[in-house]
């Protein structure tokens, strides 16, 4: 377990020294101000638009950082061969991706509580009242980004920065899209069986991050069951394993040439 | 006991887009006894890196055997006995060395004291600028921090890529000198180099590895004394070449009126016997390349 926190400390470090980080960290900084100008314009409905807006800064701030530095966390270290020091210790390869994993979520972490804690200022700020649905929306938040950065490790385990980031990106939208999609309609009455057969595979096999998206639930203080929190807490974990597992597979039969 | 044993290994590279099959390793064996300097030898693409990657675990066989200290390479048991240097080593520049040993020890799963972290980094010369971040480090700073972290973990047997690679002479001098006293300490060590002197310098037993196959494997002094030694013969003669008595000798120029010819040591010796009758002017005499030198070009020439 040491040899793995101690990837994921490095992996945080040199991901803190990426510059298109702290690009990025002026996004929610933009979403903040913008959620404070537009309250003239929203009449009586500034509560749930300052929710939305922390929502979606949550998510696109997560996925973003998540597309941008993950898919060259691991590839970087194999273009430059640092990778070497580290493999050639008796380090097992499972603690090396999960390090990276770890160590890339810590970065995102970070930044989370810090736009956490933004939002927060700016509802106390404008004198409406934080929800516990705000901490509640946070946790499943990061239950999406958890699978966001479980995708990200894995398409880095084989691909090349650019198309790791696209692939990343590619999934987690239509993913979001299709789960989305299998919400509203009865794909098995409107669809021939077969495609109906594969569109319903294909569901399980992108991310869902809409099953577990809380906004609304939380924003209209609807109680969660117990039964939706493990589900979603489950699926988000199992997400991580396979993805992680499925990197690992393809480490080990990596050489390092 | 042998600190490594390969036996008949194989390594094949598929390249390009319509794959191509290298053969990177052909058969090759040879073994390293505990405690002594190993030379590799071999010219580029002779399979030298493959070869202590296989035995790190950072590439796999795809036939025969390699172990280090009878435990089969790339396993957790054998990564526990040896430090690796890999050639032109790249490290976290965002990193102090200090905190790049730090995390090297983390990685080895041993806790360092601090004492242990200082005494290392004296040990390789680098202890003052230990503070300061790796990107401000020299090449030779480099290669003494990768000996550090190489040795870190105490283990028994070292592989050495290029470990002279880019050092200034008085780095080259420093860095031989940590090697012998790692060999002092009764550690082996395995050093791939195309500086041949300094591996003449360091090495108890050479391996000379050509198109994955070894085609020489012997102590030192063995190889140097049984190859023959070849002679350097540089004159001074302002109109045209010295006529020689000997056919075999041909002399070619070398610069303005110097002519300069290769041979046995007795037939350039009769060379300088006749010219000094002759008056003309010995401007050098001794052997042209070291024994290694000599026997590596002779090797691989032939190869």
């Amino acid at each position: 377990m040491k040899k793995t926190l101690s990837i994921a400390k490095n992996t945080l470090k040199i991901i803190a020294r990426e510059r298109s980080i702290y690009f990025i960290a002026v996004f929610p900084l933009f979403m903040a101000l913008m959620a404070v100008l537009i309250k003239p314009l929203v009449l009586g409905e500034f509560e749930k638009i300052l929710n939305d807006f922390a929502n979606s800064t949550f998510l696109l701030t997560g996925i973003l950082i998540a597309v941008v530095t993950g898919t060259s966390v691991i590839q970087t270290e194999l273009k430059q061969k640092t990778i070497y020091l580290i493999l050639s210790k008796p380090v097992p390869k499972e603690c090396y991706v999960f390090g990276k994993f770890l160590g890339m979520y810590s970065v995102i972490f970070i930044i989370q509580t810090a736009i956490a804690l933004l939002f927060i200022a700016v509802f106390l700020a404008t004198g409406f009242p934080l929800s516990s649905g705000f901490f509640i929306n946070f946790v499943f938040v990061q239950f999406q980004l958890l699978i966001v950065c479980s995708l990200s490790v894995f398409f880095s385990s084989f691909a090349t920065p650019v198309t790791s980031a696209v692939f990343t990106f590619l999934t987690v939208v239509s993913g979001m899209f299709l789960s989305s999609a299998l919400n509203f309609s009865d794909i098995g009455e409107k669809l021939n069986p077969a495609v109906a057969a594969a569109v319903s595979f294909l569901g399980y096999i992108l991310p869902a991050l809409s099953q577990i998206d809380i906004n609304v639930l939380a924003y209209s203080n609807i109680p969660l069951g117990s039964d939706f929190i493990i589900s979603s807490a489950s699926y988000s974990l199992c997400y991580v394993i396979a993805c992680l597992f499925l990197s690992v597979l393809i480490f080990e039969g990596k050489e390092f040439s | 006991m042998n600190a490594v044993e390969i036996n008949d290994l194989k390594k094949n590279y598929s390249r390009g887009f319509i794959p191509k099959k290298i053969n990177a390793l052909n058969g090759l064996s040879f073994s390293v006894k505990a405690g002594c300097i190993y030379g590799l030898l071999g010219p580029n693409g002779a399979g030298k890196s493959t070869t202590m990657k296989i035995l790190t675990g950072l590439v796999r066989k795809d036939g025969g055997s390699a172990e280090i200290f009878s435990k089969p390479a790339g396993t957790m048991e054998s990564k526990k006995m040896l430090g690796f240097l890999p050639e032109n080593p790249v490290f976290y520049s965002h990193l102090t060395g200090c905190e790049f040993l730090q995390f090297s020890f983390d990685l080895i799963g041993k806790k360092p004291e601090k004492s242990r972290t200082r005494l290392l980094l004296e040990s390789v010369g680098i202890a003052e600028v230990s503070g300061n971040q790796i990107k401000t480090y020299s090449k030779g700073m480099l290669q003494r921090l990768g000996i550090a972290q190489a040795i870190a973990g105490e283990p028994e047997l070292l592989i050495l890529d290029e470990p002279l690679s880019g050092v200034d002479p008085v780095g080259r001098t420093e860095i031989k000198e940590i090697i012998r006293d790692l060999k002092n300490r009764g550690k082996t060590v395995v050093i791939s180099t195309h500086t041949l002197p300094d591996i003449e310098e360091l090495a108890d037993d050479i391996g000379i590895i050509d198109q994955g196959r070894l085609i020489l494997g012997d102590s030192l002094f063995n190889i140097t004394s049984k190859y023959r030694k070849l002679f350097i013969l540089v004159v001074e003669k302002t109109d045209g070449p010295p006529r020689s008595s000997q056919t075999d000798i041909l002399y070619t120029n070398c610069g303005e009126n110097l002519w300069k010819t290769e041979g046995e040591r007795q037939d350039l010796e009769k060379e300088i016997f006749t010219f000094k009758n002759e008056k003309i002017n010995i401007i050098k005499f001794g052997p042209s390349l070291s024994p290694l030198e000599q026997t590596f070009v002779s090797l691989i020439g032939k190869t």
